[in-house]
């Protein structure tokens, strides 16, 4: 039962990531909200979950690319190892662990997802890390912080 | 006692550390798929996925696309104002050309059969390289076919799928197309360039190339007919060590508003002129 929940919350995730965040975008930038998910899963049921859910919610993502089929399901299992790590069994909840959490998360995967990608590219790193890395970190950290606040629960559901 | 913990310790060790095992169990089958992109086993596993998030995407498109009516009709006012103004002026043109034809006894130029289709899946994150649109092999969609809208190229066909298919647009950096700029002929290869945008390089110093250009496919493209346009010349930069120009375009295409694209799937014969006005 839990895992049809969590099957569809993804479902649910992904669909929001194709439809309305587009219309959100800043300099081509979007938050990730299916990464919000990973983190969902990683606080409240732990690493293992949150690396499955990632790895295969990031095929679903990578199913939509031309080159890299691969990249966000590697980045999103990163990602979900971070997350489990502060999962509510070993860490209390407070503001500023919800947002440490988000932030850890968020930066395992841009940074994972974007230097492979602009491997081998003209991109500089410095570049690379200003006009990718951060925003998209940022973006996702505010969105993360909101979705915190209006998830049923918030991102660490009931302990 | 000493037997039963020996058996029983390397099954206490996988589970106490068993995210450790899913985290490289996820990172090989990752890596897998990443190094092996083409193969047809991967092919079949990304058909799986693309095909269902495709369905599922395929009936919340409206939602995407509800933000953009308005700048959009506005916009197709423009268009279709500036289209009437061209079009007189192209039927008076098109008369001529058609008389000038018969005089020298030229053949005509081909025309194309196109396919309507719509923009279900964008690659996310960034504008995009890679968009899936609902055609596939079933409507006998096949790889490298054009893909355009009334601005100008999108893209190629890069993989086919029953029901959908997935096309590389002209912003990933591994796609190239021969190109030319349309007043002069000086020809050179199109491609995107993270720090530039899209360039057109192998551009001789020695050509003459102006601001504001326009850019179209060129003749020599076993891809792409000729004459599709590309975008506008927007910067010009020299440099002295170089035989050659760099030349940056401004895309006629907007490519983070794609939403319904043509596939070019055959030629046909030339078009009859229009022989009065209606």
């Amino acid at each position: 039962m839990r895992v049809v929940k969590y099957i569809l919350m993804f479902g649910f995730l992904v669909l929001l990531q194709t439809t309305l965040i587009p219309l959100l975008s800043i300099q081509d930038i979007y938050p990730d909200l299916v990464l919000i998910g990973v983190v969902i899963t990683g606080i409240r049921h732990g690493s293992t979950p949150a690396i499955i859910a990632g790895c295969l919610a990031g095929f679903v993502q990578d199913a939509a690319v031309t080159q890299f089929y691969g990249l966000s399901a590697l980045a999103k299992s990163a990602a979900g190892f971070v997350a489990g790590y502060f999962s509510r069994d070993k860490v209390k909840y407070n503001f500023q662990i919800t947002l440490g959490v988000i932030a850890a998360t968020a930066l395992a995967n841009s940074v994972f997802y974007q230097s492979i990608y602009y491997f081998d590219s003209s991109v500089g790193v410095g570049w690379m890390i200003v006009r990718y890395i951060i925003p998209h970190f940022i973006y996702t950290v505010v969105v993360g912080i909101i979705v915190n606040a209006v998830w049923p629960g918030g991102l660490w559901g009931k302990s | 006692m000493l037997n039963k913990d020996l058996l029983e310790r390397p099954n206490l060790f996988f589970v106490s550390k068993r995210e450790y095992f899913t985290l490289i169990a996820a990172m090989v089958v990752s890596l897998y798929c990443l190094f092996n992109n083409d193969r047809p086993q991967i092919d079949a596993v990304r058909a799986f996925f693309l095909e269902n998030y495709a369905g599922l995407q395929r009936n919340f498109i409206w939602v995407r696309q509800l933000g953009e009516l308005q700048r959009e009709n506005v916009t197709l006012r423009q268009h279709a104002t500036q289209m009437m103004l061209e079009n007189s002026q192209l039927r008076e043109a098109l008369l001529e050309n058609y008389r000038l034809r018969e005089m020298l006894d030229y053949r005509g130029r081909e025309t194309f059969t196109l396919r309507a289709a719509r923009v279900i899946t964008k690659e996310r994150d960034r504008t995009p390289v890679a968009v899936t649109i609902d055609l596939g092999s079933a409507d006998g969609m096949r790889p490298n076919l054009p893909v355009v809208t009334p601005e100008g190229l999108v893209g190629k066909i890069y993989k086919v799928f029953p029901q959908v298919s997935l096309v590389q647009v002209m912003l990933d950096r591994n796609f190239y197309v021969s190109a030319r700029i349309q007043g002069n002929r000086v020809y050179g290869i199109v491609n995107w360039n993270e720090s530039n945008g899209l360039e057109l390089t192998s551009v001789p110093r020695t050509a003459t190339v102006q601001f504001r250009d326009a850019v179209v496919t060129s003749d020599s493209s076993a891809l792409f007919p000729d004459g599709l346009r590309i975008g506008l010349v927007k910067d010009i930069s020299e440099e002295e060590s170089s035989l050659f120009k760099t030349i940056i375009l401004k895309p006629d295409v907007d490519f983070s508003r794609l939403e319904e694209v043509f596939v070019i799937t055959a030629g046909r014969p030339p078009m009859k002129p229009v022989t009065s006005n209606p």
